[in-house]
C-alpha cells in the first residue's frame, strides 16, 4: 500500500516536472489544405519553421517570426537581419532546389513545419512526409494567390492577426499605385529578364508575376503573347520598339550598357531616349511580402512623371 | 585525261554546292520572326550599293532587323556551320577516328569553362564591343587543346591514342569543374546561362564579331583545303604516310592546330553546336567518298548550308520564342543522317 503510494506520487513529480520543464505548446490550427491540394495536420503550433523559398523567408520575417526560423534555402538573402541570424548560428542554410536541399541538415534541425513551393522537386516533399516533417506547399499564380499564401502561412503559424494587417497595407499600397497610373498612358515595355547575352535576350511572358506587374501599372508588356520565360527574337523586340526597357539581374551585375552598346539595341527609342533601367528584380520574381514595393518600382520606371514627389 | 575528268567532277560538285548554299542563305535571309517582304528586301539591299535609290516603302525598324540582326546572324551561321564540318573533316582525319567531332580532344569542355568563368564574373565589360564570354570561350577552347597536347606528348611523339585519351580525361575534368561552379555559384541564371551555351545558339551582335571570326575561319579553311594530300596519305595510317614522305608530327600539329582554331572560333560566336562536326563530314563522305581534296571544301560548304537552314527553324519555328540550335541540329541532322547510311548500299569506305 505504501508502495503504491509512493509510485503514485512518483508518477505525479515526473508529470508535473514534464509540464514544468516544457512550457506548454499552444494547439496548432490541426487540418491545413496547402495549395497543391494535400492535407496536412499541424497538431501544435510550429516553434521551428524550415523556409525552401526565398519568398517564404521574406514572408515569415515579415510576419514577425523570424525568431522561429531555423532553416533557409542558399538563396535567402532579405530581410537583412536574416544575415545575422545566420552569422549568430540560429538559422542555418539548408540547400537550395539546384542542386538540392541537404535532408540530414533539416531533419536535425527538428523543425515542426517546412515551406515548400510548387517549384520544389516533389520528391523532396516526399522526402519530408517520410521523415514526419509537416510541409505546406505554397504556390501563388498572381497577386490574389500571395495575399492567399500570407494569409496560409500566418495561419499554420499562429500569426493570422499579423498576415491580416500585412495583407491590408499591402493592398493599400498596391491599390494607390494602380489608381495613380489609372488614366495614364500606355507605353510599350519589354523586360528583359536576362541579357547576358544581347543577342539572344529572356523575357517575362504570359503567366509571369512581371507580366501581370507591367500591365497592372499601365504598361503593354510586348511579350505578352508567349508564354513563361523564354528566349525572345531580337528582330521582333526591334520590331515592336518598346518606349522603356527594364532589366532583371542588376544584382548580378547587368547593367543598362550591356545592351546599349549593341548595335541592333541602339535603334530601340528606349536606348536613344534613355529608358533602359537595371533593376534588382527580387521583389518581382519573388511572390511575398515586397510584390508593392516591385510594383512601385516599375510604375516608378514606365511612368517617372505621375511619381514626381 | 582521266585526272582532269576528276578534277572537272571535283569543281561541278563545288560549284553545285556553292549553288545550294547561296540558296540557302536567301531563302535565310528572306524569312524571319518579323515578315518583310522579299520585294522590300530587294529594295533595301540595292539601296545599301548606293546606286539605287528607292524610297522607303518599309519600316526603318525593318533596314535595323534585316541588316544588324538577321544577315549577320545568317553569316554567322553559315560560318560556325562551315568551320564545324571543316574541322570535324580534320579530327576524323587525323585521328582516324569515325567518332572524332571537333570537340572530341577538349575544345568544347575548355569553351564551357570560359565561358562560365566569363558569365560569374560580375562585370559585363565588352572588350572591341565583343563581351567577355566569346572571348573566354575561344581562349578556353583552345587552351584546352594546348593542355591535351602536352599531356599526350611522349618523348616528341604524341600517339593518337594518348590524345584522346588525355582528351577525354581533360574534358570530363573541365566540364565537372563547370558544373561545380554552377553549383556553389549563388547567381540566378547562370545555370540557364550555361545551358544556353552548351545547347548553342548563333549570337553575333551586328557585324563586330563577323569581322574579326570571319577571316579567321575562311583563312583556316582555306589553308586546310592545302593538307588535304597529307590528310589522304594520312589515312593509309601513320607508318604508310611516313613512308609517303610526310612529316607525321608536324602535320598531326598543324591539323591539330587548324583544326582548333576553327572549332574555338565557332564556339565563340554560337555555344556548342553538336552533332553537325561529326555527322556533315560522314554524309559528305558517304556520299562524295573519302579524297580529302573534295571532301574538305564539300564538307565546308554543305555544314554551312546546313546550319544556316537549323538556325533558321531555331529562329522561326516558336517564334517569337527561340530554340536552342543544337536541339535542331540533331532532331532534323540524325534522321536524315541515318536516311543516308541506309541508302548507300556499298559499304562505307571511312
Amino acid at each position: 500500500m505504501k508502495s503504491l503510494a509512493l509510485i503514485l506520487l512518483a508518477i505525479v513529480v515526473t508529470i508535473a516536472s514534464i509540464t514544468a520543464c516544457n512550457p506548454v505548446t499552444p494547439p496548432g490550427p490541426g487540418a491545413i489544405t496547402d495549395d497543391h491540394g494535400r492535407t496536412v495536420n499541424i497538431a501544435q503550433m510550429p516553434q521551428r519553421i524550415v523556409s525552401l523559398a526565398p519568398s517564404i523567408t521574406e514572408i515569415l520575417f515579415a510576419l514577425g517570426l523570424g525568431d522561429k526560423v531555423v532553416g533557409v534555402t542558399n538563396f535567402c538573402d532579405y530581410p537583412p537581419e536574416l544575415q545575422d541570424r545566420i552569422d549568430a548560428g540560429e538559422i542555418q542554410r539548408v540547400g537550395s532546389y539546384f542542386p538540392g536541399f541537404n535532408l540530414e541538415i533539416i531533419v536535425a534541425l527538428e523543425p515542426d513545419v517546412a515551406f515548400a513551393i510548387g517549384a520544389t522537386v516533389p520528391e523532396y516533399i516526399t522526402d519530408l512526409d517520410e521523415k514526419e516533417i509537416p510541409s505546406i506547399v505554397l504556390n501563388a499564380e498572381d497577386i490574389e494567390g500571395v495575399f492567399y499564401d500570407i494569409e496560409l502561412v500566418g495561419e499554420v503559424t499562429g500569426g493570422e492577426a499579423e498576415a491580416e494587417a500585412l495583407n491590408a497595407g499591402l493592398e493599400v499600397q498596391i491599390n494607390e499605385i494602380v489608381a495613380t497610373v489609372a488614366n495614364a498612358s500606355t507605353p510599350s515595355v519589354f523586360y528583359g529578364a536576362d541579357v547576358s547575352d544581347p543577342s539572344v535576350p529572356w523575357t517575362a511572358g504570359n503567366g509571369t508575376f512581371i507580366n501581370a506587374f507591367i500591365t497592372m501599372v499601365g504598361g503593354a508588356n510586348i511579350a505578352a503573347e508567349v508564354d513563361g520565360w523564354t528566349t525572345f527574337s531580337l528582330e521582333v523586340l526591334v520590331d515592336a520598339n518598346p518606349d522603356i526597357v527594364v532589366l532583371g539581374g542588376a544584382l548580378w551585375g547587368i547593367s543598362a550598357e550591356d545592351v546599349t552598346g549593341h548595335p541592333a539595341w541602339q535603334d530601340l527609342d528606349a536606348v536613344k531616349n534613355g529608358k533602359v533601367f537595371a533593376i534588382d528584380d527580387t521583389p518581382l520574381v519573388r511572390p511575398g511580402p515586397r510584390i508593392a514595393e516591385g510594383l512601385e518600382l516599375l510604375a516608378m520606371l514606365i511612368h517617372p512623371e505621375l511619381f514626381e514627389d | 585525261m582521266l585526272t582532269r575528268l576528276k578534277q572537272n567532277r571535283r569543281l561541278l560538285i563545288l560549284v553545285a554546292l556553292g549553288a545550294l548554299l547561296l540558296l540557302c542563305l536567301l531563302i535565310a535571309v528572306s524569312l524571319g520572326a518579323v515578315s518583310i517582304s522579299p520585294l522590300s528586301i530587294i529594295k533595301m539591299t540595292l539601296n545599301k550599293t548606293g546606286l539605287f535609290h528607292f524610297t522607303a516603302t518599309w519600316q526603318s525598324s525593318d533596314e535595323t532587323i534585316l541588316f544588324l540582326i538577321r544577315l549577320p546572324r545568317v553569316i554567322a551561321g553559315s560560318l560556325v556551320g562551315a568551320a564545324l564540318a571543316s574541322a570535324g573533316v580534320l579530327f576524323q582525319g587525323m585521328l582516324r577516328n569515325p567518332m572524332a567531332d571537333p570537340y572530341i580532344i577538349g575544345t568544347s569542355a575548355g569553351a564551357a569553362f570560359g565561358a562560365t568563368i566569363a558569365m560569374m564574373l560580375p562585370v559585363s565589360v565588352a572588350f572591341l564591343s565583343f563581351g567577355l564570354v566569346p572571348i573566354a570561350a575561344f581562349f578556353g577552347a583552345l587552351g584546352a587543346v594546348l593542355l591535351v597536347y602536352n599531356l599526350a606528348k611522349v618523348g616528341g611523339k604524341t600517339p593518337i591514342v594518348s590524345m584522346l585519351l588525355a582528351g577525354f580525361a581533360v574534358s570530363a575534368m573541365l566540364a565537372a569543374i563547370v558544373f561545380l561552379m554552377v553549383t556553389l555559384s549563388s547567381r540566378t541564371g547562370l545555370l540557364q546561362n550555361v545551358y544556353s551555351f552548351l545547347m548553342g545558339s548563333i549570337s553575333v551582335s551586328g557585324w563586330n564579331q563577323i569581322i574579326i571570326v570571319a577571316p579567321l575561319i575562311i583563312g583556316a579553311i582555306v589553308a586546310a583545303r592545302f593538307l588535304a594530300f597529307r590528310l589522304n596519305a594520312l589515312s593509309l595510317g601513320e607508318e604508310g604516310a611516313a613512308y609517303l614522305g610526310i612529316d607525321v608530327e608536324r602535320d598531326k600539329i598543324i591539323v591539330l592546330a587548324l583544326g582548333s582554331l576553327l572549332t574555338a572560333a565557332a564556339v565563340s560566336i554560337s555555344g556548342l553546336v553538336g552533332f553537325i562536326g561529326l555527322v556533315v563530314p560522314h554524309a559528305v563522305r558517304l556520299v562524295l567518298g573519302p579524297d580529302h581534296r573534295l571532301l574538305l571544301p564539300a564538307a565546308a560548304l554543305s555544314g554551312a548550308a546546313f546550319l544556316v537552314l537549323a538556325d533558321l527553324f531555331a529562329r522561326t519555328v516558336l517564334a517569337p520564342s527561340e530554340i536552342p540550335i543544337g536541339i535542331i541540329t540533331a532532331i532534323i541532322g540524325a534522321p536524315f543522317f541515318i536516311y543516308l547510311l541506309r541508302r548507300t548500299r556499298r559499304e562505307y569506305a571511312f
